[in-house]
């Protein structure tokens, strides 16, 4: 499974990855939109961007969404077992995952809460 | 949980998310129509106001503004204040992500200082129409500046804040986060810096018990920070409602976040705010005539519904409502404080000068307590001023696609 | 020796008030209202903490006077009748407005007071030594002149801010239209003492000789005797703001 991976603070001055493992990967960005159906999001100040700024146009859960063009790069690691998620979490110390913004790649982020 | 779902909401919530009153009272917002009527409403009134503005100037402020020779600031240095303290306060809350690299603080960073930027250049609008001869100011700031003054300090550091803010944006919008960062650092050095400025303008008035002393510079950077939050959660609120994009989790947090700062910089206000009048019914007579005016007199209704009421109890209660998780309830409690905070800014300027100068002789030329009404153009600058603000934020949120910020 | 003095405490006897004349006894009340500055209008100090208070420091005063000449005002309030003369006088000069005042006479009334219940109060700028308006101002229009210590203006460089007007605690500044800027008195230095005269235009006008004119750094001037003195009060309005005025007010 693969996780976005970050840290609780940005290093802004440095483009070093947030850990060892991390590759950066190109993540197709999922559009949700609130807006139950393609139909009603017509009317809608930004529905031309969304709809030419997107391919896969569907309605879910009661919102509509699309697969973004604008790819955007993330610092990825993959982690299968949990036996490497706990070996991750003692090479780094104490980490949160959440739920990441929502790509079509991926779901979840681990974020680790030492600074580096 | 399935594949097809949503990662970040179960269907229940974002059923109850949508279908709350506000939201569907706010869902218009994103509607083509809707959203250009409000542009164009919002760029009709400031056109209006801006003619109020230089009619007022042309007939000459005396003859068009409620101030006078005894109380010379008035409403329009009190939407000054309302604008540039929001403005810092956005940029003291949001530099937690965007200058201190604060992952959770980060979503709200190119939003916030967007706004930063719109609501200073609200606050300078509104004292161009107050300045009796505001052509005069680059000229003779910069050629006979007094260095003693904190007006001129006030001035000089807003402006180059309103330089480093804009620089920022522009930095963010090219993915230049690390110069935008320095920038960011400048904006809120100089924007804390001239903000206490703001503050000591009214605290070192050795003639005026009622701003006299240390309280105002500190009491000003408490009050921008309240002021920050309620923006933040004010207009991302609203921005969400306009894109109507769903707020991925990371946002969520971040508001949240800045949902706890907000409740206790309210409480620090409630904390100044009562021994600013315990310490003031103690003072000097003249000012515990104004604080008694405040209390129970002519403004005790701005002071305990609007200040008190609106502007700390409400907005506080309704977030310790919120569990800091509703947002609802939370830009609820940012409508309430932000009607709240403008009143505060008017007692604060305005009581500040009521009393008169030599009541304590007996004088019969003066009543003990002198009077304040703001005329139809001072209403219509700040009307004028809030307005663009408005206009300023829709176009915001629709030229640059809802703030995105992309910081890994 | 306790005993001896506790014997003579309860041996003392209440003298009363009941066979003091009715005319001592309000004689004295008024020196005692004197005494306290009750009634003449404010906290009152002795005279010379008085002086040191309304000039500089103390040691500034051994050493002599911050200007020279160092222009000063004294009011000899109780003959003030309310004639407006010097009102006149200042508008003429100064070219002051209708809606403006560079000098007023403000009405005291006390229904209260033993003797009169009115008294009038000239006020004019006060040319602090101290002044909250030229901390205040952000340009440097308005300044403490260096050699007469007279707060004047620089009318091109006022913005219109009004923070002056905010700051001082005498209301003595309005803002002009025709100048485009604040305006306030400057003892006449433009108008009058500029060109060679040596009183306002006020003082001159004056019928009963209210405003003394003068520099206060001169022993030999009116201004410099009637401030040195014990024998009358001596007060400043709102000495404590600190400002530190140059304007004095006594009684004949």
């Amino acid at each position: 499974m693969k996780f976005i991976v970050s840290r609780t603070r940005v290093p802004l001055w440095s483009k070093e990855k947030p850990c060892d493992e991390a590759v950066e990967e190109e993540l197709t960005p999922l559009d949700y939109r609130m807006v139950p159906s393609i139909e009603e999001a017509k009317k809608k100040i930004w529905f031309k961007e969304w709809w030419e700024g997107g391919v896969n146009h569907r309605e879910e859960n009661g919102m509509i969404v699309c697969e973004k063009k604008q790819k955007e790069k993330n610092w990825v690691v993959e982690i299968n077992t949990l036996e490497d998620l706990i070996k991750f979490q003692e090479k780094y110390g104490e980490i949160m995952i959440l739920d990441s913004p929502p790509y079509k790649e991926v779901k979840k982020e681990i974020r680790i809460l030492r600074a580096k | 949980m399935s594949e097809k779902k949503n990662p970040v909401a179960t269907e229940a919530e974002v059923t109850t998310f949508s279908q709350t009153w506000l939201s569907s009272l706010l869902e218009f917002l994103s509607g083509t129509k809707a959203f250009y009527f409000l542009v164009g409403l919002s760029a009709l009134v400031v056109l209006l106001a801006a003619m109020f503005g230089v009619n007022a100037m042309h007939i000459g402020f005396r003859h068009a503004y409620g101030v006078y020779r005894e109380i010379p600031w008035g409403l329009l240095i009190s939407g000054y204040v309302f604008f540039v303290v929001t403005s810092t306060g956005l940029c003291i809350v949001s530099s937690i992500g965007h200058v201190f690299g604060v992952k959770s603080f980060i979503p709200i960073a190119k939003r916030s200082v967007y706004l930063s930027v719109v609501t200073i250049v609200a606050g300078f609008m509104v004292i161009f129409f107050d300045v009796e001869n505001p052509f005069r100011l680059p000229i003779w700031n910069t050629l006979s500046p007094n260095f003693t003054s904190n007006i001129w300090w006030m001035g000089t550091l807003y402006g180059a804040y309103l330089f480093f803010m804009t620089l920022e944006f522009i930095l963010l919008l090219l993915e230049k986060h690390r110069y935008a960062m320095l920038s960011g650092l400048l904006g809120l050095i100089s924007g804390v810096a001239a903000h206490s400025n703001l503050g000591a303008v009214f605290g070192m008035l050795h003639g005026r018990e009622f701003w006299y002393g240390p309280y105002m510079p500190i009491y000003f950077i408490a009050s921008a920070a309240a002021s920050g939050c309620t923006a933040i959660i004010f207009f991302t609120y609203l921005g969400y409602k306009i894109t109507g994009e769903r707020m991925d989790r990371a946002m969520e947090m971040s508001l949240q976040a800045v949902g706890k700062i907000w409740a206790l910089f309210l409480a620090v206000l409630m904390f100044f705010t009562t021994w600013k009048l315990i310490t003031g019914l103690a003072g000097g007579e003249g000012k515990v005539l104004a604080i008694k005016e405040l209390l129970a007199g002519k403004y005790a209704l701005n002071f305990w519904l609007f200040e008190v009421g609106f502007g700390l109890l409400i907005p506080f209660f309704l977030l310790l409502l919120s569990g800091f998780r509703n947002l609802n309830q939370m830009f609820a409690a940012s409508v309430f404080a932000f009607i709240g905070i403008f009143f505060m800014r008017v007692d604060l300027v305005v009581v500040g000068q009521i009393v008169s100068h030599f009541f304590e002789y007996k004088v019969t030329d003066f009543p003990v307590l002198l009077k304040y009404s703001p005329s139809i153009y001072e209403i219509m600058v700040v009307v004028g001023a809030t307005a663009f603000c408005i206009m300023a934020f829709l176009i915001g949120e629709k030229v640059f696609k809802g703030h995105k910020t992309e910081i890994h | 020796m306790f005993r001896g003095i506790k014997e003579w405490l309860l041996s003392l006897k209440n003298e009363g008030v009941e066979q003091v004349p009715d005319e001592t006894k309000r004689e004295f009340l008024k020196i005692g209202l004197i005494i306290t500055g009750v009634f003449a209008g404010g906290s009152l100090f002795s005279v010379v903490s008085k002086v040191a208070e309304g000039l500089a420091s103390p040691e500034e005063l051994h050493k002599g006077y911050p200007y020279k000449p160092h222009y000063s005002m004294v009011f000899k309030l109780d003959r003030c009748i309310d004639c407006e003369l010097c009102m006149e006088a200042c508008r003429k000069t100064n070219h002051v407005p209708d809606y403006g005042w560079r000098t007023m006479i403000l009405r005291r009334h006390d229904e209260t007071a033993l003797d009169q219940k009115t008294l009038f109060m000239p006020i004019l700028c006060n040319h602090c030594n101290n002044p909250p308006c030229v901390r205040a101002c952000p340009t440097k229009a308005t300044y403490k002149d260096k050699k007469t210590g007279i707060v004047r203006m620089a009318y091109y460089k006022c913005l219109g801010c009004k923070t002056c007007m905010v700051a001082c605690p005498y209301n003595a500044r309005y803002f002009n239209e025709e100048k485009h800027a604040v305006d306030k008195c400057d003892f006449c230095w433009e108008s009058r003492l500029s060109k060679g005269m040596t009183i306002t235009a006020c003082a001159e006008a004056c019928p009963a000789g209210v405003r003394i004119f003068g520099d206060l750094s001169d022993p030999g001037s009116e201004v410099y005797q009637l401030v040195h003195q014990l024998a009358k009060p001596v007060w400043v309005l709102k000495p404590e703001t600190g400002a530190r005025p140059n304007v004095f007010y006594t009684i004949s």
